[in-house]
This record gives C-alpha cells, sequence and structure tokens, in this order.
C-alpha cells in the first residue's frame, strides 16, 4: 500500500515533507515539495494498521508544524488524487481505489502533479467538460480505444490515473546512492556493435550494485556525449524490474538502431532509477513463461522488425462494427496458473476437437474488403466474381442473409455522401450497362476500385455464401454505394 | 487453430500468432475462447493491391518469418502460429527450404508446439505432424439452415506424421463447425 502526504498552501512551508516521509520508509518519492507519496508496505508490524500509520503520519507533520492530508491506498496513483480532494486522513482499502474515486471532480486530475509524464491534463479535462462528464467515474467508464482516438495515447495515462491505476512504478528518491556510470572513450564510436561492448561494460559493475542492494531497473537512461559537443539522451522504461546485463545491453541498444545519435559518440553515461527487484518463485506443477527479461527483449526485437503498432494482444472492442478490434501492449508478466481452479485446470473448459464437440466457425478478414461483382436475381446473390488473384469466383450455390449492419453515421456523413454519389454512379454506370435497375432478375453490379478505408460509419447489407467450388465468404453491399465487397473468408 | 490457441491459453501457456497477411479475426478468437490477454499478435504487412511493387510482399512474408523466428528463439511460448493460409503457394516456395529445417532443430526438444498454417503442406520432410483440413465431400460441406448459415462440415486427414507409425497415418477425423 502506499502514503500519500499532501500539504495544502499555507504561509509556513518551513518543514519538508521528505524529512516527514524518511521516518517511516526509505521507498518514498518526493513529487513536489508540497507532495511526498511513501510505499508503507510492511510497516503493519511497527505502527499498526493502515489507519494507525496515516493517523501517526498526520500527528508527526502537526508536531512538526505542517498541516497535510494523509491518503492510503492500494495504489500511488488513487493515494495522490485523494491526498488533493480529501482533507484528514482518508484509508481505502486494496480494490476499492476506483469506487471511492468515482465521484471525485474530473477538474482534480489538473491539480496533481503528472504521474504520466507525458502530456499536462489540461486537455483531456476541458475535453471532458466539454463531452458534459463532470466526475473521474465518468471519465473512468468511457472506451479506451475511443478516448485514444480522439485525445490520442496520452488521454489513456490520465483515464488510468481517473481508474486509480499506477501507470509507473514508484521511483524511490535516494540522495545517497547514484547507479551511474561513465565511460570516455579515447577515439569515437560511429557504429553500434562497438559501442554495445562500452555499455557491457558500464552495466556490469552497475548490475552488480543494483544485485547486492536488491534492486532493478526502473528506467535506464542512456546519454551519450557526441564529437559535436552536443548531448544526446535516451530513457527507457522498462515494463518491469530487471538487471540482467544482456537484456539491458539489448535493449539499450535496440533503442538506439531505432533512434541513432546524429554523430560519433565520445562518451557514454548510463544512469539507472532503482525500483525493488521481483521477487520469483517457480512452481513445479505448471510449465514454465517466458520471463519479463526475454519478453521485453522479444517485444522490442520484434517492434524493430515489424513496427512497434504491429506486435500486442488483441482486445475486441465493444461495438457492432464488422471486424473492429484494437490492440494494446503486451504484458511481460503474467500467472502460469489455468484458468479457474487448479480442479478445473485439469479438466480444460475448451474441448479438444472431436466429431461430437462443433467447434466454432472462424473467419479470416479482409482488412480491406475486395472488390466484387455479384448477379442477383430475385433480390439474393447467384454470382460472385472478382479480379482479385487468390479469390475464388462462380455461382454461388447457397446463400443466407441478407443482415443490414450500420453504425456511426451520426460521425460525418456529408464526406462520405459525396464518395457515395461518385461511386454509385460509377457503379450504376456499370449496372445500365449490363442490365436494368435493381432487383430485375440477372442485375450484375460492377466492382469499384476500393472500399473507402477508415471511415467511421459504416451501412451495408451481409450475405454469408457458398460458391459452387466450396469458397465460402461472407460478402456485403455497401449500401451507400450498392457495390459488393468480400468482407471474410469462412474457415 | 483457433483451437489450438484456446486450449494452450486454457492451460495456462503463453502464446504467439504470426498472423503474416493480417487476417486474424478478434471476434472469432475470443468466441472460440482464446484468451486475449495470453496472445501475442504479430501483424504483417501483406498488402492486398502491391502495385508495381512486386517485390514488397515476398519482403513482407520474410519479415514475418523473421517475426517467427525471433519468437520461436525467446522460448517457453506454449504454441507458435505462422499463419500464411491465404498466401499464393508460389510466395511460400520462394523461401528457401532449410527455413523449415532451421525452425524444426529451433523447436526440437522444446515443449514449444510450432504451427504453420497454408494452403498446402510448407515443411515437407521437417513436419512433425501434417493435417490436412478440407470441406467433406460426401455431403457438400456447408451447411444452411432456412436463412443462416450454420457452418462447415470437415475432414482433418493426418496425411504424414513422424512420430507414430504407419498405421495412424491417413487417420481421418470428421469435424463441424458452427457459427457463432
Amino acid at each position: 500500500m502506499f502514503a500519500c502526504l499532501y500539504r495544502p498552501p499555507a504561509p509556513d512551508e518551513s518543514v519538508a515533507l521528505d524529512v516527514i516521509a524518511r521516518d517511516y520508509s526509505p521507498r518514498y518519492e518526493r513529487h513536489a515539495a508540497d507532495l511526498v507519496s511513501v510505499d508503507v508496505n510492511g510497516l503493519e508490524r511497527l505502527f499498526g494498521s493502515p489507519r494507525a500509520i496515516a493517523d501517526d503520519m498526520r500527528r508527526d507533520a502537526a508536531s512538526r508544524g505542517a498541516r497535510v492530508h494523509v491518503a492510503i491506498a492500494g495504489t500511488r496513483t488513487a493515494a495522490v488524487v485523494l491526498a488533493h480532494a480529501r482533507p484528514g486522513v482518508t484509508v481505502v482499502m486494496p480494490g476499492d481505489e476506483a469506487d471511492m474515486l468515482a465521484p471525485l471532480a474530473i477538474g482534480i486530475l489538473e491539480q496533481i502533479p503528472d504521474l504520466t509524464q507525458s502530456s499536462p491534463a489540461a486537455f483531456a479535462v476541458s475535453a471532458c467538460r466539454r463531452w458534459g462528464i463532470r466526475t473521474l467515474g465518468e471519465f473512468a467508464a468511457l472506451p479506451p480505444s475511443d478516448v485514444s482516438s480522439r485525445l490520442g495515447r496520452a488521454a489513456l495515462a490520465w483515464q488510468a490515473i481517473a481508474r486509480g491505476q499506477d501507470v509507473r512504478p514508484l521511483i524511490p528518491t535516494l540522495d545517497e546512492e547514484r547507479f551511474e556510470g561513465t565511460f570516455e572513450l579515447e577515439w569515437p564510436v560511429e557504429d553500434l556493435e562497438p559501442l554495445s561492448f562500452v555499455l557491457t561494460r558500464l552495466l556490469e559493475p552497475l548490475s552488480m550494485r543494483l544485485e547486492r542492494r536488491d534492486r532493478g531497473a526502473a528506467v535506464l537512461h542512456v546519454i551519450l556525449r557526441l564529437v559535436t559537443k552536443d548531448m544526446y539522451a535516451r530513457r527507457l522504461e522498462l515494463p518491469s524490474p530487471m538487471r540482467d546485463v544482456r537484456t539491458l545491453r539489448t535493449l539499450a541498444l535496440l533503442d538506439l538502431e531505432s533512434h541513432p545519435p546524429s554523430a560519433a559518440v565520445d562518451r557514454v553515461t548510463i544512469v539507472i532509477d532503482p525500483t525493488p527487484g521481483r521477487v520469483l518463485q517457480h512452481t513445479l506443477f505448471s510449465r514454465a513463461l517466458p520471463t519479463p527479461e526475454q519478453l521485453s527483449t522479444l517485444l522490442a526485437r520484434l517492434g524493430a522488425v515489424m513496427g512497434q503498432d504491429r506486435v500486442g494482444a488483441p482486445v475486441a472492442v465493444d461495438t457492432y462494427r464488422p471486424g473492429a478490434f484494437s490492440m494494446k501492449p503486451f504484458a511481460t508478466e503474467h500467472r502460469g496458473e489455468a484458468r479457474g481452479s487448479r480442479l478445473e485446470a485439469r479438466q480444460p473448459r475448451v474441448p479438444l476437437a472431436s466429431s461430437l464437440q462443433p467447434l466454432v466457425s472462424a473467419l479470416r478478414r479482409c482488412r480491406q474488403p475486395v472488390p466484387a461483382r455479384v448477379t442477383i436475381d430475385r433480390g439474393r446473390p447467384i454470382k460472385l466474381t472478382t479480379d482479385r488473384r487468390g479469390f475464388a469466383g462462380g455461382s454461388i450455390v447457397r446463400c443466407a442473409g441478407p443482415w443490414r449492419s450500420s453504425g456511426n453515421w451520426w460521425e460525418g456523413g456529408a464526406g462520405r455522401a459525396g464518395e457515395a454519389d461518385r461511386a454509385g454512379e460509377a457503379g450504376r454506370a456499370g449496372e445500365a450497362g449490363r442490365a436494368g435497375g435493381p432487383g430485375r432478375a440477372g442485375t450484375e453490379v460492377s466492382a469499384p476500385s476500393t472500399y473507402p478505408p477508415h471511415l467511421p460509419y459504416w451501412n451495408r447489407e451481409e450475405w454469408d455464401v457458398a460458391l459452387s467450388d466450396g469458397a465460402v465468404y461472407r460478402i456485403f453491399q455497401d449500401r451507400d454505394t450498392e457495390a459488393w465487397f468480400i468482407d471474410a473468408i469462412v474457415d | 487453430m483457433l483451437q489450438m490457441l484456446a486450449a494452450a491459453t486454457a492451460r495456462g501457456e503463453l502464446v504467439a500468432l504470426v498472423d503474416a497477411l493480417d487476417m486474424f479475426d478478434v471476434e472469432s478468437a475470443a468466441a472460440a475462447g482464446v484468451d486475449l490477454d495470453r496472445l501475442l499478435w504479430i501483424r504483417g504487412h501483406v498488402v492486398t493491391n502491391p502495385g508495381m511493387c512486386r517485390d514488397m510482399n515476398q519482403r513482407a512474408l520474410e519479415q514475418a518469418l523473421r517475426a517467427f523466428t525471433l519468437v520461436l528463439q525467446a522460448g517457453n511460448f506454449g504454441l507458435v502460429v505462422f499463419d500464411v493460409a491465404e498466401a499464393p503457394s508460389i510466395a511460400i516456395k520462394r523461401l528457401p527450404f532449410t527455413t523449415w529445417l532451421r525452425l524444426q532443430r529451433m523447436v526440437e526438444g522444446r515443449q514449444t508446439i510450432c504451427l504453420l498454417v497454408g494452403s498446402e503442406p510448407m515443411a515437407r520432410s521437417s513436419a512433425g505432424l501434417t493435417v490436412k483440413c478440407g470441406l467433406r465431400i460426401e455431403d457438400c460441406g456447408f451447411r444452411f439452415s432456412d436463412r443462416l448459415f450454420d457452418g462447415l462440415n470437415i475432414d482433418a486427414n493426418v496425411i504424414e506424421s513422424r512420430l507414430t507409425n504407419h498405421e495412424s497415418r491417413h487417420v481421418r477425423v470428421p469435424l463441424q463447425t458452427t457459427c457463432a
């Protein structure tokens, strides 16, 4: 649990809060002169319950002449927010943070220091006010994908704060020991390969010192002095505490490969922000998972090969939009146990394939729908052809539909109308050349060039069709343009 | 593929999917019971219409293969899938044959299952088990009710197995799929 001490603006500011925090735990972070957060895990034996710890802190501050707000919560973020919002002592049990924060006014985000280290909260707060959102609970309830698409990724961090989730680990304020190493190069280094040896030489003693202190690296700073006398600094926030030299070196090198310095390097400095090390207990009964170090390195390598936006964990989106999805960063720490209890794990919920138990039909989505020509007879598709290689065409032997789907029509329809007119004219021109109007027997609708990508709205009629050669497709007719597309392959 | 992913994640394993053609449907996976938090999804850069840049897709395929190799090298994943099911066979054949031998050496002796999904057998002699899934020929292969698509009737045929005796080859397993 974390405690937060906040001193409201007062004429007498002689007592430093970090002096009070240091009396309770060496693990404290000084956010500002009037705000300190303290890791109070393990203090129960000395001071008693969290309420007793908070009361003791407040009395101690009062005896030194400071009137402070004290909040204790399961997450540091919740403690910081509650210390700003509530005078006196506030204690929240782990798990109740979101409920306690929910009724607070959204404007509180502007008062707390920038925990996200990304962007100020004013932008997110003003946008929320325009939308009529007044409390943190209302902000927290918004779908993250929509918040990200409208306000950018930085707003997700503010939403996490509104939910009481920590956006970064506590970085202790340490005066006495600094994990830092510097290496002056006799000759400047231009390539990254020789730099890897320098990094290893710097990281090895730092790793040993971290191990002696039972610490891991939370943030790795690589500061390079270039031959142009400019300083080039990179900051790596590590997903979990680590001190393995090879992992740290690989992550630093991969980052420098992605963001190379502009000139040769003549001095290398490594600074590590420490955090308590992880305690891992492997079990004999579950298989080993990749360690956070392995996963961090793998994700960094994959990001360098494929691009950061192409790697992650899929997220199902709460929408009716066909094929909608989003991605989130792949977590580096997982529990090894199977879902549910150990007894359930021996009998997995997902049945193995057998002739008696039906499987779920999977779709293979065409991210860019494939234009198709469809012949209609009595309102039903009877023939499908496409110019795209790899897709079968032919007569349709069975079909199911139509299923009408539309949504987000309230978002910017003007632009689409113009597009629809243009595509519709093209489609109707082809249609007129071949057959009669819509609904008449043997009508063939020509294929447009492409489906307009990334439109927020959709309006379509879907069909599941089986072709004579055995292929099964999900096709749709865009109701604005009357053009047909292959949306997915049924697998 | 989805059933294997779902079973592996239900056992508490981490799984990875190298989706070379970026055709993975998240809704289908969720319906099949895949724990999405345990799935590392790597989306390929293959484009449907490369125009004049004809080598672009081949390079993207090789890039996806490199990502697949990295995941196998990392180790300790329960199941790693390389999905190129809709890729043209000529593009797969252009990949060096030694690729599959190298991948087989990577997973040999480990607990990781390496699954290649393609329109035809890819790994050939380095494959451990080759299963061909296709629509059942006896009936038409798909089931439609009044106005609904119900699912597919599939036959899974074991056409090659290095691990079992000769009699267990050419085993046919009838399967049925249903719409989620």
